[in-house]
């Protein structure tokens, strides 16, 4: 299967930069910006979906960037199975492309690589993803990233009212911690999404894709575990777990999602609405040494959206809404080993389950509003914009024999405001945009059977007083532009600076509060 | 048209939602109630005895136990149990009254154990169940002390494992002394496809024998058979002192160090010429005997773990009647693997296991037996019920050996001073 998606995918990489050299596009007046690319994509809500076809419902015009990105950041506001500090370096690469009216395509590829510091209590890459079957060491260490993500979606032309869209997503990651007991997680997935939409009439298009998503993780290697020296847990939810025995721990995970979106996308010209409802199911087993299995994690997550840009003379408005509830729970197995030896003296060996019961639940409902005001500058651009931004966030995590449960929730908010600063007669220009948040916690409330475990002590008391703490930050970003010429093209270069700086009432084991912040520089190109 | 388009959305909503039918699994809850009748077994009543009231019956598993007492009828009631693979057993001493209903009823104060076990018990619901319990006398000589963890140590930052010291100790629990000439120490098949399962009620089979030599173990005496009868300490700190050890095995591989001055005990069989000590498996895993026959053992049938194998795998068997005392041991498994037992019930009715976290061994684990008594003259009185979770307690870096004032032995210790056997 790998093979066939990675060939895919090169064909579509190939088309994709075949059509970046085309020359009819290269002209100084159609030279793309990083103000007119997002404004081609806040006219364009297909993008924001999974639905490939979309690409052909509202043509996008050629546009793309590629950068390099550094960033470092550090603080003690982290949660207990967090870093303290991370450095990170990635390269990003995506275009949109028409190759002719009845083929559109996007390719996008990011390679990642991170360093982070000070880390303990969990060895997977997705702590909060739910699963409660994760692993992790009681000592900090330090962790690094390889991550790398291929995607590609194809959609065609119209075809009598229809347009049909495939999109591929591949992910491949290797997590490991360098310090022992050296776990080595490698994961891979991949989703496979077919699409199609219907035009209703002139305004009116719906939309259905299906997708289906499968993810593999498994800890490659660990070397042996020393208790006294190395303590490495392996968790069942809440307060739960097990102080691992020396020298024998595996553990492979292996998901499988099934999911689909419905859409239906109003399209009046100057407003264009898309609605977006999703369902998927995902049921992920969990193996540990000989194949033995602790039990299993599944989760059904309902997901909406509302995407909105309404054009104006003088100003674009974007819109957006979205809401997703995930509802996870595990379930817990007692397994026996079954060995049989035939007459041959041949042994068979198996588990069976001889008991199953439902022993963790774990729900999380995120809802996002974000108003973006786009004051225009040309047909095409804009020349400055002022956002705002509200958040809710929950969770709820409850071991169920004996009873410990967690309720989290909390609210955030956030203006920001960009301007063109300058641009001058030969096209070099300066954009900046600054930020400021704030959050208010929420319900923060926590009972657990055993208080004094060491998941308790470490991990869940920590984080209760992470999430109960308010924080406020700012942050500011400034991207200096400017055109490179070829022979036969002409595109945007850009060299940006961020940072980020965020205060927490949240005190650390020290009782002092703290703060986080980050610091990034990129350099890239916006191409045609 | 639209009507095709809503036909589409109504399968994928069918396939979706047949999809997600998925087996609803039970959220996890408490048993309510789980009543076990116990009833004894007629073998050794000459009359049926009152139900066995006021005993003492536990529920373990490897993270939990619940331990009640039956009631009148015989019947222990467990309440709000933990879904979970319990070993049900009872280790108790017959009443006076009950000593009664024996066919040879013993003397005054002479206790007779009653006891009984079932192993992978599963309380997962509300559950009804039976255990019938045995009576009989334990043994006058018991494997009092079994140490095969080895230990650890480190060369500068490097951690070292230590399997050298093992030993075992026996102890005459009697108020005779023990004439040892024609007893032997045996240890079971290892093989990991427990081949000799199915025989396992009558006879056991042994990969390695040793006899002792002729001498009297006296009341309260114990004897030290170690596998390098020396000064381990010397190489791995935390591990112990065996030059006073009464035998060493004598091994002859080119690993093994004899101490020419720890007497031999003399080798009747071992099954791998390269294993020619009292080598243990540190993760447990042997079955230990203690035999007795004026027979030569070497004249008793053989049997190959593997027929078809022309490997040197020839076990002795050893009938279960010869058995003076036996142990079991386990590794660690969660929840443990009783099939794995060489022993019948009757000669252990459990076994001696490590915590799950010593479970890989070098952690200087060993199990000694329990004192539940002193006699007049000072003798310690051992715990012996065929029942060695009952029986041992499990030390941690506490190998010292002929000690039997450790504080943790004493935890059912009795004070009665006036014991008898």
């Amino acid at each position: 299967m790998s093979r066939y998606i990675i060939t895919f995918l090169a064909v579509i990489a190939g088309v994709t930069a075949v059509r970046a050299q085309g020359p009819e596009l290269t002209t100084e007046r159609s030279r793309m910006t990083r103000q007119i690319r997002e404004l081609l994509l806040v006219d364009n809500p297909w993008v924001l979906t999974n639905n490939a076809a979309g690409l052909g419902v509202v043509p996008v015009l050629d546009n793309g960037s590629t950068s390099i990105n550094g960033e470092r950041s550090s603080g003690d506001y982290h949660r207990a199975q967090e870093g303290r500090r991370m450095n990170s370096i990635s390269f990003d690469n995506e275009k949109y492309s028409k190759l002719n009216d009845n083929l559109y395509l996007y390719g996008g590829f990011t390679m990642e690589m991170n360093r982070e510091y000070d880390r303990a209590w969990s060895d997977v890459p997705d702590t909060y993803s739910g699963n409660p079957y994760y692993y992790g060491s009681g000592r900090k260490g330090t962790y690094d990233t390889q991550a790398y993500r291929i995607q590609g979606k194809l959609a065609s032309g119209q075809i009598n009212r229809f347009h049909f869209g495939f999109a591929v997503d591949y992910n491949a990651m290797d997590f490991s911690r360098i310090k022992d007991p050296r776990p080595r997680n490698i994961i891979g997935d991949y989703t496979l999404t077919p699409s199609v939409t219907y035009a209703l009439s002139d305004k009116s298009t719906i939309g259905i894709d299906a997708s289906y998503h499968f993810r593999k993780q498994y800890l490659k290697s660990i070397t042996t575990v020393e208790e006294d020296k190395y303590p490495y847990y392996a968790f069942y939810g809440m307060e739960i777990c097990d102080l691992v025995q020396t020298g024998i721990f595996e553990r492979e995970f292996s998901a499988v999602t099934w999911g689909g979106h419905l859409q239906y996308f109003l399209n009046s010209g100057n407003v264009k609405w898309l609605l977006n409802l999703g369902y998927g199911e995902m049921t992920e087993k969990v193996w540990q040494i000989r194949r033995s299995s602790p039990g299993r994690y599944m989760a059904e997550i309902y997901s909406a959206s509302s995407i909105l840009s309404v054009k104006t003379p003088g100003y674009v408005h974007s819109f957006n809404a979205d809401f997703r509830y995930f509802d996870g729970y595990a379930d817990y197995y007692l397994q026996e080993e079954i060995v049989i030896t035939d007459e041959l003296n041949n042994t068979s060996r198996w588990w069976e389950t001889l008991y199953k019961a439902r022993t963790y639940m774990h729900t999380k409902t995120q809802m996002n509003v974000r108003y973006k005001l786009f004051s225009k500058q040309g047909s095409d651009s804009y020349k400055w914009f002022a956002g705002l931004t509200a958040g809710y966030s929950a969770f709820e995590s409850e071991y169920l024999l004996p009873r410990s449960f967690m309720k989290i929730s909390q609210l955030t908010a956030s203006a920001d405001y960009g301007r063109n600063i300058f641009t001058t007669s030969k096209g070099h220009s300066l954009f900046i945009d600054a930020k400021f948040s704030i959050l208010v916690p929420g319900k923060h409330t926590m009972r657990l059977n055993d208080g004094s475990s060491i998941i308790a002590t470490n991990v869940l008391r920590p984080d209760i007083l992470y999430y109960r703490s308010k924080a406020i930050g700012g942050g500011l970003n400034a991207e200096y532009s400017f055109p490179i010429r070829t022979r036969k093209n002409i595109m945007t270069g850009f060299a940006a600076f961020h940072g980020e700086y965020l205060s927490s009432a949240y005190r650390n084991a020290e009782n002092k509060k703290t703060d986080r912040n980050s610091i990034g520089l990129s350099v890239g190109l916006i191409l045609n | 048209m639209k009507n095709k388009i809503l036909s589409t959305v109504a399968v994928l909503s069918f396939l979706a939602g047949s999809y997600s039918c998925n087996e609803e699994t039970p959220k996890v809850s408490l048993v309510k109630s789980a009543d076990i009748q116990l009833v004894y077994a007629s073998e050794g009543f000459s009359s049926t005895p009152p139900p066995p009231a006021g005993k003492e019956v536990k529920l373990r598993s490897q993270q939990r136990e619940y331990t009640v007492l039956s009631g009148e009828d015989g019947i222990a009631r467990f309440t709000d149990i933990h879904p979970d693979r319990y070993n049900l057993s009872v280790t108790s001493f017959l009443t006076e009254e009950e000593k009664t209903y024996l066919t040879e009823a013993p003397g005054s104060g002479i206790k007779v154990f009653a006891n009984g076990v079932i192993g992978n018990v599963d309380v997962f619901y509300d559950l009804a169940g039976r255990l019938e319990l045995n009576v009989g006398r334990g043994s006058n000589i018991l494997i009092s002390k079994v140490y095969y963890s080895g230990s650890e140590y480190y060369l500068e930052t490097a951690r070292k494992t230590y399997n050298s010291d093992q030993y075992i100790e026996l102890y005459n629990n009697s108020d005779e002394p023990i004439e040892m000439e024609n007893i032997y120490i045996g240890l079971t098949d290892t093989d990991s496809k427990h081949p000799f399962q199915d025989e396992r009620e009558t006879r056991v089979y042994v990969k390695d024998i040793w006899r002792f030599p002729a001498r009297d173990l006296l009341p309260g005496e114990s004897i030290v058979v170690a596998r390098e009868g020396r000064d381990h300490t010397i190489q791995s700190p935390l591990s112990l002192d065996l030059s006073s050890a009464d035998y060493e095995t004598k091994g002859t591989g080119k690993n093994y160090t004899p101490n020419p001055n720890t007497p031999e005990l003399p080798i009747v069989y071992n099954m791998l010429s390269t294993l020619d000590n009292l080598s243990l498996l540190n993760k447990g895993g042997n079955g230990i005997v203690i035999f007795q026959t004026d027979e030569d053992p070497l004249t008793w049938p053989t049997k190959k773990a593997n027929p078809n194998s022309a490997a040197n795998s020839m076990h002795y068997e050893v009938r279960v009647n010869n058995i003076l005392d036996a142990v079991e041991t386990l590794p660690y498994k969660n929840p443990m693997d009783l099939n794995a037992k060489r022993l019948n019930d009757k000669l252990d009715a459990t076994y001696v296991a490590f915590p799950s976290e010593y479970s890989a061994g070098y952690k200087q684990v060993s199990f000694d037996r329990k004192v539940i008594g002193i006699t007049e003259d000072g003798r310690k009185i051992l715990k012996d019920t065929n029942n060695s979770i009952e029986d041992f307690v499990t030390l941690i870096n506490d190998l010292a050996i002929r000690d039997y004032d450790k504080e943790e032995l004493y935890d059912e210790f009795t004070d009665d001073t006036n014991q008898s056997e």
